[in-house]
């Protein structure tokens, strides 16, 4: 080891253009991937940042009771009809289910999907 | 013996060799000052995100075990403090929930004033600031109120610049009685 370092020391040829390509190649590389770490990390933060300020507005909203509430029909299917039913309370609709047999389905359908 | 070579750079080469590691000096240090630029500004973000979320947490768990509200010093008693508090701005600490005297309309001596956040929470020189909203307290036809109140992360060695900021609306849990 010793040995090889000193007869490099001691040379008097030059790097090669390969080497030098290959120099340059691996330190352009460690400089993208740095690079490519802090695009990444401000692009978490910008998400986070967007997920953040959707979340506490649709929590206002609710806080608010102006939230939009969705319309759509509920559609209760079951191998055993006797099972299912639905009870209405106020404006919102609780769906409640029995399970009566083996088989039971409740499905929701979004109006106009 | 063979005779060492006693030929050295030519000053050609010498300027060259000095202008080329000027360049690369340059380029490194402005790198690696874009680097620490960007790292900063990257970690500063997430720790004041991190603030603003326990920040609202506080506010939220005040106003949502609210049972009293005077809309002329916008002072509160919730039961999470259990006496009557009022939210009042300093320059260091930030946000600052202070024992109030609706009587006297002064801070309550007798009990001791606490930051909303604590100090270990308050990192990167950052702070918390709030404002009211357009109206702090709104009293729904079923007694409950709805809290109003805009939270500010502000750094205090970037000229009180707002890094991150959220309104939030809360509404409490019980009846509140409004004065």
């Amino acid at each position: 080891m010793k040995k090889t370092w000193m007869k490099k020391l001691k040379s008097q040829s030059g790097e090669s253009i390969s080497e030098v390509l290959i120099a340059s190649l691996v330190v352009s590389l460690a400089f993208v991937m740095v690079l490519s770490l802090i695009m990444a990390s401000q692009k978490i933060i910008q998400k986070t940042d967007t997920t953040m300020e959707s979340y506490y507005n649709a929590r206002n909203a609710f806080e608010a009771g102006i939230s939009n509430s969705s319309t759509g029909v509920i559609q209760v299917t079951s191998t055993d009809a006797v099972g299912a039913y639905i009870s209405q309370e106020y404006e919102n609709i609780s769906v409640q289910s029995k399970t009566i047999g083996t088989d039971e389905y409740v499905s929701f359908e979004k109006a106009g999907s | 013996m063979k005779k060492r070579l006693r030929a050295g750079f030519t000053f050609a080469e010498t300027l060259i060799t000095v202008a080329l590691l000027s360049i690369v000096f340059l380029a490194i240090s402005g790198g690696f000052v874009v680097f620490t630029r960007a790292y900063k500004s990257i970690t500063r973000k997430a720790n004041a995100q991190v603030m603003l979320s326990t920040a609202i947490m506080q506010v939220t768990d005040d106003f949502k075990n609210a049972t009293v509200y005077y809309s002329s010093t916008n002072a509160f008693e919730t039961s999470s403090r259990g006496y009557l508090v009022k939210y009042v701005q300093n320059s260091s600490k930030g946000m600052i929930v202070q024992p109030f005297n609706q009587s006297t309309g002064e801070a309550d001596s007798t009990l001791k004033e606490i930051p909303l956040l604590t100090k270990k929470t308050n990192t990167d020189n950052m702070y918390t600031d709030f404002s009211w909203g357009d109206t702090p307290c709104t009293i729904a036809t079923d007694g409950t109120a709805l809290f109003d109140i805009k939270i500010y992360i502000r750094a205090s060695d970037d000229s009180d610049k707002a890094i991150e900021y959220q309104e939030i609306k809360v509404r409490s849990n019980s009846v509140v009685t409004k004065y």
